[in-house]
């Protein structure tokens, strides 16, 4: 079934065939109302791409946008405008059984969001009757199945969560959601609650599925070294909007927007020095209920312009560094919108700031830490 | 500022821990969770303790504040504060502590009450702790709030918990630890809970004030990046033991037990090639189930058929130079006292009975005091 993205910037089709996103967000925009502080726009005109078999990392700081987006992308919050896109169909209203199940999420706190009460394979048997997909023997052989995928003994299928240890838990809650075999796996902060001695094992698991199984994931997490070390492609959001995305070669190797060089430079490291040459971030996050005029990040950036309050900078290609080019006004005349991400199996290296095409080099210190 | 908040009944604030053995209560059941754990920290110093969770790491710290859950206790060993003993438990672990040690926690919405403002409640640290007036508690904790960095420190003294955002209300915390003028503030993850760029700027608060108030830091957390910027020194712990302690630079950099290598492997580090992050092979044992010998020997991968026999303590790490003529490869003898002991590696010490096979040409003698500090 095609759909066509009538709302969508630039009214182009669809991508047909199986290369095309499996999931995708066009002009997303979720506001909340709050009781003191008025309208909190959470997300707004977030659009991304999800092909089979890759994985896209969202990253940001609390408050930025990225669980919100999750949430609908999963079905579990419907967006006040734009489109989500499963399989070339455009979902609207409510989500027939075959959908819900098409994309699962996977929670940061795998003490949480598993049954105590139940054993692993009491839930596996439950889900996979409830969705009508395998009963009896059938079920039992697809639940040690699904053991042995994410890497677990069959034993595990008798034990409560509490037998498990965090990581171990993590893979029972990848179980569930594979138990419906799902095209999409929305992960939100999966390695994030784990220990660092595991995190890795998680985060190669997920890669494993994707490879394995050609499922399309989409990780959020606040840890930009997990998703450098598994995710194709990447998008860094600030105050509900996407400031930066790429492949993960591009953003990591040549972040444009300075909030990325931010990010990057306050993560900690093993081996200090390694940091790129960036100013360290003062401040917090503003409340997206008082976004900032103009670029909302330019209160704390360290490159910012006069016209940077006034003057909100589009989502727009950035030159290859091979090639440096004109920055600032000039640029801009010269670039068009980025292609609608849904229809991009990879999307271009894009950055939301007047200065994407500069060197980071001309990041200048700012001294006003409190 | 700083002067202000020198001065009161401030000790300088060295720590010493010798032998500390903490056990858990389970199904009639005493299990050892910390077990004849050993360290110092001097007065101004910063010492952290990695590991991985239920590593006993917190369960140290918690006893170092006389704040252990129920059915844990002390079994055994002293914490002494400036040289005073310092109780474990009961009526005296409060008094003595009080106004000396003070603890930040991982959760900081956890740690404050929701019903009072922010500047109450560190303002009812120095009135209760110190005796001062409510005016000049009020005074105190708006110059606290300055100290740590609040922007508009009075406007959010009269916040609520709810208002703040998480590096906020972290803030608060450490200001609210640091109204009774403590000579050691113990941490517990206290950045875990936040975003990177607020974390960034919380350990730098700490370590600033640490310098500027000359506080003695023991900071628990299983980041090792985050350690390697606030600790100078580090241990690090596995079932209950310190398997490894040193200068934290050069026991990161060349670490001298398998354990810490392997941490640093399975770190996903921003810096290291895509994919080479190796998780450690098995789980960390229960506490009921702790292997005999060295208690990493089943999942290390440089483990001989000694590391199951032989019990392993911490020992002093020296270095050897260059590598020595052939029969090296056998465990170090402890030698005696004849002979010029080799070069020490000042304040590194390991449990591992085979530290060359992770640290080329380490060699470990047994001496009195393989405490890192006790030289």
């Amino acid at each position: 079934m095609t759909a066509t993205f009538a709302s969508a910037p630039g009214g182009m089709p669809l991508p047909q065939g199986p290369s095309g996103a499996v999931l995708g967000a066009a002009g997303l925009r979720v506001c909340f109302v709050t009781p003191h502080a008025g309208h909190l726009l959470a997300v707004d005109d977030v659009s991304l791409s999800v092909p089979a078999g890759r994985m896209l990392g969202i990253v940001g700081e609390s408050g930025s946008g990225k669980t919100t987006v999750a949430r609908c992308l999963a079905g579990l919050l419907r967006p006040d405008s734009g489109e989500i896109v499963l399989s070339g169909e455009v979902l609207t209203g409510r989500r027939s059984p075959a959908q819900r199940r098409a994309v699962q999420l996977v929670f940061q706190d795998p003490y949480a969001s598993l049954n105590p009460r139940l054993r692993v394979g009491t839930v596996l048997r439950e889900l996979l009757a409830e969705h009508g997909i395998a009963r009896g023997e059938a079920a039992e052989a697809r639940c040690r199945q699904l053991m042995t995928l994410v890497g677990l003994g069959e034993a595990a299928l008798g034990g409560y969560p509490s037998a498990f240890s965090g990581g171990q838990r993590q893979r029972i809650a990848i179980a569930r959601a594979l138990a419906v075999e799902p095209a999409v796996l929305v992960a939100d902060e999966p390695v994030s609650s784990l220990d660092v001695s595991v995190q890795a094992t998680i985060l190669a698991l997920f890669a494993e599925l994707r490879d394995r199984l050609g499922l399309a994931v989409v990780m959020i997490s606040h840890n930009l070294a997990a998703v450098r070390n598994v995710c194709d492609d990447v998008a860094v959001m600030y105050l509900g909007r996407i400031v930066e995305q790429g492949s993960r070669e591009a953003v990591f190797g040549d972040p444009r927007h300075p909030y990325t060089r931010a990010l990057l430079a306050a993560a900690p490291r093993l081996r200090p020095g390694s940091e790129p040459v960036a100013a360290r971030l003062a401040g917090e996050p503003p409340s997206a209920t008082s976004r900032p005029a103009g670029c909302a990040f330019h209160p704390r950036c360290p490159r910012a312009e006069a016209r940077c309050a006034v003057e909100e900078p589009r989502l727009l290609p950035v030159t290859p560094a091979a090639a440096p080019a004109a920055t600032g006004a000039s640029a801009e005349v010269a670039s068009d919108p980025v292609a609608h991400p849904a229809l991009a199996a990879h999307p271009a290296h894009a950055a939301a700031c007047h200065f994407r095409d500069e060197r980071p080099r001309e990041d200048r210190p700012r001294e006003d830490r409190p | 500022m700083t002067a202000t908040a020198m001065r009161g009944r401030r000790t300088p604030g060295e720590l010493v821990v010798s032998d500390l053995s903490i056990s858990i209560e389970r199904q009639g059941h005493r299990l050892t969770v910390v077990d004849a754990v050993s360290f110092a920290v001097a007065a101004g110093g910063s010492f952290g303790i990695v590991g991985e969770s239920g590593s006993g790491k917190s369960l140290t710290l918690r006893a170092l504040m006389g704040l252990l859950p129920p059915r844990v206790r002390v079994e055994s060993g002293e914490i002494e504060l400036d040289g005073e003993r310092l109780p474990s438990a009961g009526r005296g672990a409060g008094r003595t502590r009080r106004g000396r040690v003070a603890m930040i926690f991982q959760d900081p919405l956890g740690a404050l009450d929701p019903v009072y403002t922010v500047g109450a409640q560190v303002a009812e640290v120095p009135r209760r702790v110190l005796g001062r007036s409510r005016r000049e508690s009020r005074e105190r904790a708006i110059e606290l709030f300055r100290l740590v960095g609040l922007p508009d420190p009075v406007g959010r003294a009269a916040s609520y918990p709810h208002q703040l955002s998480g590096g906020m209300r972290q803030r608060v915390l450490i200001a609210m630890a640091l109204a009774a003028e403590p000579a050691v503030l113990l941490c517990d993850e206290p950045t875990t809970a936040l975003d990177v760029t607020v974390q960034a700027q919380v350990l730098e608060l700490l370590d600033d004030l640490r310098r500027r108030l000359g506080l003695t830091v023991v900071f628990v957390s299983h980041d090792l990046a985050v350690v390697r910027q606030v600790c100078e020194e580090t241990a690090v712990m596995y079932t209950g033991r310190l398997l490894e302690v040193g200068p934290t630079g050069e026991l990161l950099d060349g670490p001298a037990h398998p354990y810490t290598r392997a941490l640093l492997d399975a770190v996903v580090d921003l810096d290291d090639p895509i994919g080479a992050a190796r998780a450690i092979p098995g789980s960390l044992p229960d506490p009921a189930e702790v292997p005999a010998g060295c208690p990493f020997h089943p999942r290390c991968a440089v483990a001989s058929e000694d590391c199951a026999r032989t019990a392993v303590t911490l020992r002093a790490l020296t270095a050897a130079g260059p590598p020595p003529p052939a029969g090296s490869a056998g465990p170090p003898r402890p030698a005696g006292s004849a002979g010029p002991p080799p070069p020490a590696r000042p304040g590194r010490s390991t449990a591992c009975l085979h530290p060359e096979r992770v640290l080329p040409h380490a060699v470990t003698v047994v001496t009195a005091a393989a405490m890192p500090a006790g030289r």
